[in-house]
């Protein structure tokens, strides 16, 4: 028995030897290019036959995949190859024959199909192939209202940004905004919301007061902001679904720059009293107040960290505007910038890592971005007058405002949304009915 | 203090959307697997016959499996995956065999102690002859050959295909090894990460970008690696490290 076993040894181990004969050659691969990804996006496949109240079912699919489209090419990480370059067009059903995708230049590829059922929804469901690998990456089926076939585009769109690229997406979400109109010194301001890629517009004021600073809860279809309704400056709650407002406590002085906490729990802002001010934060529920600075300099703008441990601000207690970071009890505060310039509105990115900020320096505002310890200071874009950063969901993208100066003939002044992507590349104007300013990213939609 | 007025007929209560999610990926494999056609066009197959069909073993259990694979177009069709990465990979010494049943055949252990020469096919006989000059040349020839190997290869990854996944929290912490396989001409047969099936999030994304990076460049032919050096470059190993690039 030992000698049999003493024999498969040596069988092995020479046959190991034989199979290890060959050297293997190991490469690092340190460079690449990065850009944006070829994918090959198909109509999804229906019937012309099936009518619904939004127009026939290969209407809705043909519309989903344009609306999937624009939403990949907006985001700068994808571009679609024109439909009129696809080899095939057959049947989204079938099997894709990869090697034509490939001649196309597509590595990714979308196929699917729309489907009237017998209780009046749409059935929608896609496909997400790799064209290198032959294999299918992902694949969902949705029920919707025909009327929802926009909502169900983002929702695709989520799903497959969030396969391609690891991150959750941000299609399926909406933003609050100031809409803004009128001439210079009698500007009408607006509180408007809209989808991401500004369909489904709507005006939730009527312009007879004026609206600053909205903010959306991280958690619910709730909006924050400050209003000057009767003239008076004060911190409100709206609920969109319900179209109720309500106004949060009744301070001595002003409340302003107010935003949620990330459990949606809590409101924090600045109060103004007497030419100072400081931070509350108020329990929603109970309200009840807690100050959480106590100092003679403005302190204002503050943001909570993703978990709330901590609340990022701004205060010019140190001569200039700054900004700092304590706990969110109040202590143990430190300041992060030292750069040149002022800074001004931190927001706490959503994944943690970043805070945004608006710095002012040289006669020229920027947008960047910097890690919270005070590292790694990034400014992303610049111009004439910017700020109000706000970050999409997955902290990918940051959305501001943008003004341009007034000509000596009476023109410009025009006021836009803008976005940019946290790599400094990609921006793009949102388009807004009318001007736009103080932008406002909601949380992904349940 | 009054509550301010809003507009109502602007207002609207959001819809809530009734969606049913359902991951279909397995579905859509098991229902794909019967209505899968047959190999694409480039490779069109004569229709087979219903008896013949019947004689066929079960369709394969994925449905990635059973359609035509670009890279493995010149491989014959019928030839099994073997599961262990370094016998499927098409080595000298395995070309030398008439196939053998089993790595551990005592035929072969027999072959290999008593160094008795075998049948050898012209392929066999002309990789033989590399391998001759290889061990031929100095170990300094071999490790300058290697190095324009590995350069020449890097190169084209590098210039041609990886597009590296940008913008993930640490994105530049993402490595990736992938495992290459090359046939004499440079056609790929086979690229693949370890556990790559069980990763997600992105890590996975990251390694997909390597595999498509691999396949996207491949053929590599066009690289005319030296075919007497064909054992140092039938299996290349690649380490994807975005580090320097993405901070």
């Amino acid at each position: 028995m030992k000698l049999i076993k003493i024999l498969l040894l040596s069988i092995i181990g020479i046959m190991s030897a034989n199979l290890s004969a060959h050297a293997v050659i190991e490469i690092d691969i340190t460079r690449g290019n990065v850009q944006p990804l070829p994918i090959a996006i198909m109509n999804l496949a229906g019937s012309a036959d099936e009518i619904t109240s939004s127009g026939s079912v290969m209407d809705i699919g043909a519309q989903i995949s344009r609306v999937i489209t624009a939403d990949l090419e907006r985001s700068g990480l994808f571009s679609a190859i024109d439909p009129r370059a696809f080899i095939n067009s057959a049947n989204a059903t079938a099997a894709p024959q990869f090697a034509n995708w490939r001649a196309v230049g597509a590595q990714a590829l979308v196929t699917g199909t729309a489907v009237l059922e017998e209780d009046g929804r749409v059935r929608v469901e896609f496909r997400l192939w790799d064209v290198l690998g032959t294999t299918q990456m992902t694949g969902l089926r949705y029920f919707t209202a025909p009327r929802n076939w926009r909502r169900i585009a983002h929702l695709i769109s989520d799903a497959i940004y969030k396969r391609l690229t690891g991150e959750d997406g941000y299609f399926d979400t909406r933003i609050v905004y100031i809409s803004e109109s009128g001439p210079y010194l009698e500007r009408i301001k607006r509180l408007a919301i809209m989808d991401q890629d500004g369909f489904n517009h709507k005006f939730l004021t009527d312009g007879s007061y004026m609206i600053l600073n909205p903010r959306f809860s991280p958690t619910s279809q709730e909006i924050t902001y400050l209003s000057f309704y009767n003239d008076t400056p004060r911190v409100y709650l709206f609920n969109i679904d319900t179209g109720k407002s309500e106004m949060l406590g009744e301070f001595d002085g002003m409340t302003f720059a107010p935003r949620f906490s990330p459990d949606g729990k809590k409101v924090i802002m600045s109060k103004a009293e007497r030419g100072n001010s400081d931070i509350f934060v108020m329990e929603l529920a109970t309200r009840r107040i807690e100050q959480l600075t106590n100092h003679s300099a403005i302190d204002t703008s503050p943001s909570f960290s993703p978990f709330g441990r901590y609340v990022a601000f701004n205060s010019d207690r140190g001569g200039t505007q700054q900004l700092y970071v304590m706990d969110s009890n109040g202590e143990n505060v430190n300041r992060i910038s030292f750069g040149n310039g002022r800074y001004a509105t931190p927001v706490w990115s959503p994944r943690g890592d970043l805070i945004a900020f608006t710095k002012q320096t040289g006669g020229k505002f920027y947008i960047g971005v910097m890690r919270p310890d005070g590292s790694g200071e990034r400014i992303l874009t610049e111009s004439y007058f910017e700020e109000g950063p706000t970050w999409s969901p997955n902290g990918r993208v940051l959305m501001y405002y943008r003004k341009y100066p007034y000509d000596n003939r009476g023109g410009g002044g025009e006021t836009q949304l803008w976005s940019i992507d946290l790599t400094g590349y990609n921006e793009r104007q949102v388009i807004t009915p009318l001007d736009g300013s103080d932008p406002a990213w909601s949380p992904l939609m349940d | 203090m009054d509550i301010p007025w809003f507009d109502s007929s602007d207002v609207r209560p959001m819809e809530i959307i009734p969606i049913e999610m359902v991951d279909i990926s397995e579905v859509t494999k098991l229902q794909e697997i019967a209505k899968l056609p047959e190999p694409d066009q480039e490779k069109p197959e004569p229709p087979k016959r219903p008896e013949r069909r019947a004689e066929m073993p079960p369709p394969p259990p994925r449905m990635q499996s059973s359609m035509p694979l670009p890279d493995s177009a010149n491989q014959p069709a019928a030839k099994p995956k073997a599961p262990v990465k370094r016998a499927q990979a098409p080595t000298i010494s395995e070309r030398a065999k008439p196939k053998p049943p089993s790595r551990f055949s005592a035929d072969r252990v027999a072959a290999l102690l008593n160094k008795i020469p075998e049948e050898q096919s012209a392929t066999d006989r002309l990789a033989e002859r590399f391998a001759k000059q290889e061990q031929q040349m100095t170990s300094l020839d071999v490790r300058r050959q290697t190095m324009s190997i590995s350069a020449a290869i890097q190169k084209k990854i590098e210039d041609q295909c990886w597009n590296p996944p940008s913008g993930a929290l640490d994105a530049g912490s993402l490595k990736v090894k992938v495992y290459m396989y090359l046939t004499l001409d440079g056609e790929l047969t086979r690229a693949q990460v370890e556990d790559h099936t069980r990763m997600n999030g992105p890590l996975k994304v990251a390694a997909d970008s390597a595999l498509r990076a691999v396949r996207m460049c491949a053929p590599y032919s066009d690289l005319k690696l030296p075919k007497n050096m064909y054992d140092q470059w039938r299996e290349v190993i690649m380490n994807f490290d975005p580090s320097g690039m993405i901070s």
